[in-house]
């Protein structure tokens, strides 16, 4: 609180100095907003200068608690400023940044400074960090937790295990596919329905949420939404297109469903494949974990991926499965950076035993339009509680250099 | 645009700020000088204080935007119900008082969606928590201490209601000046409560500005909550008293309607069988017996309806006899506009709210005056429910409901 009267003094100050008659009067006539404006304007002229040569020494922060910090980007290349701890509490943690940072903007940052020492970092692309000199804050008013970036090994580790994790679970999916084709073609709905429902499980355990098997997940999995024909759409293939196929049978003459059953079987061939000659990506996995949560609310949950299964609980619970696996291969750096990952995995807990439970009653083979309302907002509420747990893991995770 | 906007927003304040009396059109030039003519319609208005005996949304008159959510308590635990409420009273309190969000450094998304500009504006928002009977189930072992009047909304003969719009445990009603502050407040409400609350049903709502003056237009172009309890009678009227739990001390009894207007329909209807119909002018207001919008309506030399039907909306909704006197009731109606039905007609209508000390005194007992009226042709209540709106949080260290919530076991 102390910190915002002094920064409302200072606008004050700066607004006798530069402003006109008429923009005094509004300062002292009006309220907060007008001195917030004014601030805005101070700021403009009292950016700090950033470069390759000077990484802000021309910073000086008031006293803990909330600091405005101004910067201007004096440099020719586009870059990346942190506020970064200095000292043995605070060290190699980042406390703010501003990413990117094009050359000559000047952009204002907020953050809030706890006592101790801290220093701004500049990164300019395909340069060495630049670390300014530290300053020292005294004060009372509280700070923001700092966050030690994940070093990109640990990362880079996390994602290869991933990786193995999901080439070991691709030949038994590619199995349970090329079976239901065979079963399509010898006729065997009710066999190819049961297979259906293990495989289509199989892969939504494996995490695939935005994009993580690039194109190929949209072929094995993808809905016929952004087609022009909509399900009849040639492009529409994969689970859903087949799914429609064996609970719709009108839908799908038997030579159609024949193929359809075969482009996924050859679509998770495909991945094998891939997989095998290649790795998932590094820069999206700290994302993997609550975009799965993200993925099951919508479409999942709003019915939109049910073509005549309704099996969307047992997809739910796939996806926490597969959440759960993400989260225990980042749960070491996940420990040091997250405050609240025991209630985490507490309440992910808590959800996959309510979903589970669900999924093995009624409520798993009916139709989310036609679920007690009372059941469908308890699952809303529960994978949606997760996903706003989740979504701090993606900032805290998020991969950042270090060098 | 904005200068017409303008005007109707200090007009609305400037009622406002007589809290209902039925001075009406006397507001005039006098209260328009003793209204600050600093705020314009983009402006943010200054906060209401949100702390007091009464929830501040309660007796506020009816401001340009609004939304209704009602919603189920999805956690189990009596603790947990706590827990939400004191995250609504966190906050709303933050929401209605405005400043700067706390910057949360790198550790998570923004703490803000940034609808309102970094700085949030308070802006006038006022957030309203109401509760439904199906709190008071087996939950939370609330069952002994409901409000004595609170029960379901029943159906009335005339309704068409839609299960999906209708009940819930928990009404919030929030009102702004402007809509992206309604919204604002919104999500973040529910983002902070997540987990422990569903949104069940929903209705946005907007007030119109007077045109040209005195009360709000609804959509069937009748001026629409003119007549309204004074302020010196709502303790008598609208606030819980006797015979109460102690707890519900400087709450009201809320009735929330959502009624369907037929307005193509209406559209084909002559003025003079729509103003009997109605039982006031369209173009001014007036009681059809009498001359401005202010005038009370008197049926004392008109037995059989010669000047006011019988059957008239406002004469059979209220009488004026000293026996119909205590079924009067605080309203506030705000327009809601939906889209579409099947067949092309606009899906509009009134989101009629009302606060009362005794909801079978009051509004049950209108609304059974009211069954078959010429209008029910024309209007069609689809949804709604009953609930309690709580006493105001009187400081920093209450909460919504702490009456309710505390040392029960």
């Amino acid at each position: 609180m102390a910190t915002c009267s002094r920064l409302h003094l200072v606008a004050t100050t700066l607004v006798l100095v530069t402003a006109t008659s008429v923009g005094l009067l509004a300062a002292m006539t009006g309220g907060d907003r007008h001195v917030a404006g004014a601030e805005t304007n101070a700021a403009a002229t009292d950016a700090i200068d950033v470069s390759m040569s000077d990484c802000g020494a021309g910073w000086a922060p008031g006293p803990a608690g909330a600091q405005e910090i101004s910067l201007h980007n004096a440099d020719f290349r586009s870059g990346e400023v942190r506020v970064v701890g200095v000292d043995a509490a605070h060290a190699r943690q980042v406390f703010a940044e501003l990413e990117p940072f094009g050359p000559g903007t000047t952009v204002t940052i907020h953050v809030r400074l706890a006592a101790g020492q801290y220093a701004l970092q500049c990164l300019f692309d395909e340069q060495s960090p630049l670390t300014g000199p530290a300053r020292t804050i005294t004060g009372d008013g509280p700070g923001v937790r700092g966050v030690v970036p994940i070093p990109q090994n640990q990362l880079i580790r996390a994602t290869l295990r991933y990786t193995d994790l999901v080439r070991g679970r691709l030949p038994r999916l590619e199995q349970q596919t090329r079976a239901l084709a065979r079963a399509v073609t010898v006729g065997n709905l009710g066999e190819a329905k049961r297979l259906w429902l293990l495989a289509h499980a199989g892969y939504e355990r494996l995490g695939a949420a935005y994009d993580a098997f690039g194109d190929l997940d949209g072929v094995i999995n993808g809905l016929p939404s952004g087609l022009p024909r909509g399900v009849r759409d040639p492009a529409f293939t994969g689970f859903h297109r087949v799914e429609l196929a064996l609970w719709d049978p009108s839908s799908t003459g038997p030579a159609a469903r024949r193929h359809q059953a075969q482009v996924l079987a050859d679509a998770v061939g495909d991945l094998r494949d891939e997989l095998a000659v290649s790795q998932l990506d590094p820069l999206t996995f700290s994302i993997r974990a609550h975009e799965i949560a993200e993925n099951l609310l919508r479409p999942v949950l709003t019915g939109r991926a049910d073509f005549g299964s309704h099996s969307d609980l047992a997809t739910v619970a796939a996806g926490l499965e597969g959440t759960q696996v993400v989260l225990r291969l980042v749960r070491k750096p996940l420990k040091t950076r997250y405050p609240h990952v025991r209630t985490l995995y507490r309440e992910l807990d808590r959800a996959r035993h309510l979903i589970g439970r669900l999924a093995r009653g009624s409520l798993g083979r009916t139709a989310i339009a036609d679920w007690p309302l009372a059941q469908r907002q308890r699952v809303d509420a529960v994978v949606a509680q997760l996903a706003e747990r989740l979504a701090p893991v993606a900032s805290v995770l998020e991969p950042r250099r270090t060098t | 645009m904005t200068g017409i906007q303008r005007r109707g927003l200090l007009r609305a304040g400037a009622v406002g700020a007589l809290g209902g009396t039925a001075v009406g059109a006397g507001l005039g030039p006098e209260v328009r000088a003793g209204t600050a003519p600093a705020a314009g319609a983009l402006d943010p208005a200054a906060p209401i204080p949100f702390h007091g005996v009464h929830q501040p949304g309660v007796t506020r008159e009816v401001v340009a935007s609004a939304v209704y959510v009602a919603c189920d308590v999805t956690v189990t635990r009596r603790r947990e119900l706590a827990r939400l409420m004191r995250t609504l009273t966190d906050r709303s309190r933050s929401l209605c008082t405005g400043g700067r969000p706390p910057d949360v450094g790198i550790t998570s998304p923004p703490s803000d969606s940034g609808v309102l500009g970094p700085e949030v504006p308070a802006d006038g928002l006022t957030v309203t928590v109401s509760v439904g009977a199906s709190l008071f189930d087996d939950r939370f072992g609330l069952r002994g201490r409901k409000p004595r009047r609170l029960q379901p909304m029943g159906t009335f003969p005339d309704d068409d209601l839609d299960p999906d719009l209708c009940h819930g445990d928990l009404m919030l009603m929030l009102a702004a000046p402007h809509a992206d502050t309604v919204l604002h407040a919104l999500r973040d409400l529910l983002r902070h409560t997540r987990g422990a609350l569903q949104p069940r049903w929903r209705v946005d709502a907007f007030g119109s500005p007077p045109r040209p003056a005195g009360t709000q237009r609804n959509l069937m172009g009748f001026m629409d909550g003119t007549a309204n309890p004074a302020e010196t009678e709502y303790d008598r009227l609208v606030w819980a008293g006797a015979n109460e739990p102690a707890w519900t001390a400087g709450g009201s009894y809320q009735v929330v309607r959502v009624i369907r207007m037929f307005v193509e329909f209406w559209d084909r209807v002559g003025l003079n069988e729509q103003e009997r119909m109605i039982g006031r002018r369209r173009d001014t207001g007036a009681p059809l017996s009498g001359s401005a919008e202010t005038d009370l309506p008197d049926y004392s030399n008109d037995p059989v309806g010669n000047t006011t039907p019988l059957d008239a909306h406002i004469r059979m909704a209220n009488p004026r006899t000293p026996a119909t006197d205590g079924s009067r009731m605080l309203r506030r109606a705000y327009n809601y506009d939906r889209g579409l039905d099947p067949n092309g007609d606009l899906d509009m209508g009134l989101v009629f709210m009302a606060y009362q000390s005794d909801l079978e005194r009051a509004f049950v007992t209108v609304q059974k005056r009211l069954e078959g009226e010429p209008l029910v042709d024309y209007i069609s209540p689809i949804g709604g429910g009953y609930f309690f709106a709580l006493p105001g949080v009187r400081d920093t260290s209450d909460w919504y409901g702490q009456g309710l919530l505390s040392g029960v076991t």
